[in-house]
């Protein structure tokens, strides 16, 4: 068995990716299958002495990274480790370069090894992007650790945007209008974020340049502009607007241009999400009394429903895979998360504690981040696409809520 | 020498009126002034001298009405300036006393306004006017039909309980069963707007049934 799994690896390092099936990457996706033992050991410096504020935060960086996907369970005893993910650093007084190597034990066999440079500040994002990789060996699909979150936070008082990265370090505000700023969503290639916001006196949707702070209004119709949600190829938004009478969902493109109306229907329609192949829009209506989710293809012809359990379900996204659907079920007074397939079969309920609300899913479509209340103060929370491994990142003491996950950086 | 006297008093006034500006009586400039060619030499002189001096004191005496009509004019049109002046501040400060009164009786009748337009509650999950709330609503329109014109604004709010983005959409359907009730009884369209805030601005930050029943309304703001 092991030398199978070590002729699979060794396979990979010879040939270049993508000239073999997809069955010879391992396929470990729920606690219960087969994991890879993994021992991290701590970082060494190449000269001179130990940081061990370097080598604890580098450490730490890989425990969190690769323990949350699921196919990694790491062990202190490196002679019962599979795997052994080694760290060597040097230091300099402006910038720190790593050498990180995966090593297959008992062999010794290297299977990945990488060099980064970076500044004594960005020394975090050089280990998010070798757990990057080391996904991408292990499995054939690159991680998310280099993403942005991009979340609601009223830590200045009112409800402002922030940036974090995945694991809540690093925070830096993005907004500073005073007003109310709510729902944001990233362009397919992470520079760009839409939100709703009060600035202008009404619920108005804004495009965002993350690089350059540059801000367009791009609806600012009469009534909700709200729930924007960027096309997969990136060049249009569907959102809710109720400048026809009452809330329907709209396209337009990403510069404001009208494209269409999706929906026509006395009822509250709104928080529409796109298939990854952008052929299909699930969506909010209560057109049959209360908030249910259903189905429409992308021109708002063939809606049917999706949820059929539960009174009140809402906040859909769908997965960056297009196997399954995330989304709120409210229980009293209180919110769960649920997943489902988009023909509506398999509804499972994956939080169970606390308040849980407003799913959306890691680029990679492996990991869930969420907001939760279970704590307290509304935080944001990430778990795996089963429920497991629920463990939070946010590190502020104020509200933080509307958790959404960018595209590698 | 008398002929450089007859040619300097000529000289002076025929400036003299030159200066004062007017030539009502087109004097010839030699006219008045040169003595009788025949007169005897001798009794030219004495003659001409006692012109001379006669003529000079007229002449001084025109010079003196000229000045004395100039200083009239000028004081005259000094007076008049002064009056203009007078009567625009006069007019600027009976309009700003108008504008101050105006807006005083426009604080008044916002101050009146914002105690009388109350807020309308709505039941769980709904945005359906219930009897007291088509009540209120009635008292409302009553006092914008007979007692305020100003803008008014109707804030659609939900309690904490539902789902943020849900929450706006349904505000907004709150806010509008106001308005539309406040159309059907003749309140002018002109005169209303609605927003929501969905769950956002709470009236109460509490988690009791009361703080929710309290957040669920619909408020009347004053567009300023």
């Amino acid at each position: 068995m092991r030398f199978a799994f070590v002729a699979v690896l060794l396979f990979f390092l010879v040939c270049p990716a993508g000239t073999y099936s997809q069955e010879e990457f391992l396929r470990v996706t729920a606690p219960g299958n087969r994991q890879l033992k993994m021992a991290i050991l701590p970082p060494v410096p190449l000269s001179g002495e130990q940081n061990p504020k370097i080598a604890a935060e580098i450490a730490d960086i890989f425990k969190l990274d690769l323990g949350i996907t699921g196919i990694i369970s790491l062990t202190d005893v490196p002679a019962d480790a599979d795997i052994i993910l080694k760290t060597t650093y040097r230091l300099s007084a402006a910038s720190i370069t790593f050498e990180y190597r995966l090593t297959e034990l008992p062999s010794g066999k290297e299977l990945l090894a990488k060099r980064y440079s970076s500044s004594i500040q960005d020394l975090r994002k050089t280990a998010h992007t070798f757990s990057d990789e080391v996904l991408y060996a292990l499995t054939g699909e690159r991680g998310p650790f280099t993403g942005k979150i991009a979340y609601v936070s009223t830590a200045s008082g009112n409800k402002e945007l922030y940036l974090m990265d995945w694991d809540g370090h690093n925070s830096q505000k993005i907004t500073s209008n005073g007003s109310i700023n709510l729902n944001p969503d990233f362009s397919p290639s992470g520079k760009e974020l839409i939100f709703t916001s009060y600035k202008k006196q009404n619920p108005d949707l804004y495009r965002r340049e993350l690089f350059t702070g540059t801000e367009a209004r791009i609806s600012s119709a009469p009534g909700i502009n709200i729930t924007g949600a960027f096309s997969p190829e990136g060049n249009r938004v569907a959102l809710a607007m109720s400048k026809d009478g009452n809330s329907e969902i709209y396209l337009i493109n990403k510069g404001g241009k009208p494209l269409s109306r999706l929906t026509n229907n006395p009822a509250i329609d709104l928080s529409p999400t796109w298939s990854p192949d952008g052929k299909f829009i699930a969506f909010v209506s209560d057109r049959l009394g209360r908030p249910q989710i259903f189905v429409m293809r992308f021109d708002g012809s063939d809606i049917r429903r999706l949820t059929t359990a539960g009174s009140y379900n809402v906040t859909p996204r769908w997965s960056p895979k297009g196997d399954k659907i995330a989304y709120s079920r409210q229980y009293g007074n209180n919110f769960h998360i649920h997943i489902i397939n988009p023909d509506g079969s398999d509804d499972k309920q994956i939080t169970f504690e606390g308040n849980n609300e407003h799913p959306r899913w890691s680029p990679d479509g492996r990991l869930i981040v969420f907001s939760s209340k279970r704590a307290g103060t509304e935080s944001i929370y990430v778990m795996r696409a089963d429920g497991s491994g629920q463990t939070k990142v946010s590190r502020g003491r104020s509200s933080d809520s509307h958790p959404t996950w960018s595209p590698r950086w | 020498m008398s002929n450089f006297l007859f040619k300097g008093f000529v000289a002076i006034a025929f400036s003299s009126m030159l200066i004062s500006g007017c030539a009502k009586d087109q004097v010839k400039p030699d006219e008045g002034v040169a003595p009788a060619a025949s007169a005897s030499k001798s009794a030219d002189n004495q003659a001409s001298a006692q012109k001379t001096s006669a003529d000079q004191a007229a002449a001084d005496r025109a010079a003196a009405e000229k000045a004395a009509a100039e200083k009239a004019a000028a004081e005259k049109a000094a007076a008049e300036k002064a009056a203009a002046e007078k009567a625009a501040a006069d007019r600027a400060a009976a309009e700003k006393a108008a504008a101050d009164r105006a807006a005083a009786e426009k604080a008044a009748a916002d101050k009146a306004a914002e105690s009388a337009l109350k807020m309308v509650n709505f039941d769980y999950d709904s945005y359906v006017l219930t009897k007291p709330a088509r009540d209120v609503l009635y008292n409302n329109a009553d006092f914008l039909l007979k007692k305020y014109k100003g803008k008014v604004k109707i804030e659609g709010h939900c309690d904490e309980r539902g789902s943020d983005e849900y929450n706006l959409a349904l505000g907004e359907k709150r806010a509008k069963a106001a308005m539309d009730y406040l159309s059907t009884l003749g309140v002018p369209a002109e005169q209303l707007s609605i927003i929501s805030y969905g769950k956002e601005r709470p009236l109460d930050a509490g988690h009791t049934e009361e703080s929710w029943a309290k957040n669920r309304r619909a408020e009347f703001v004053l567009v300023k």
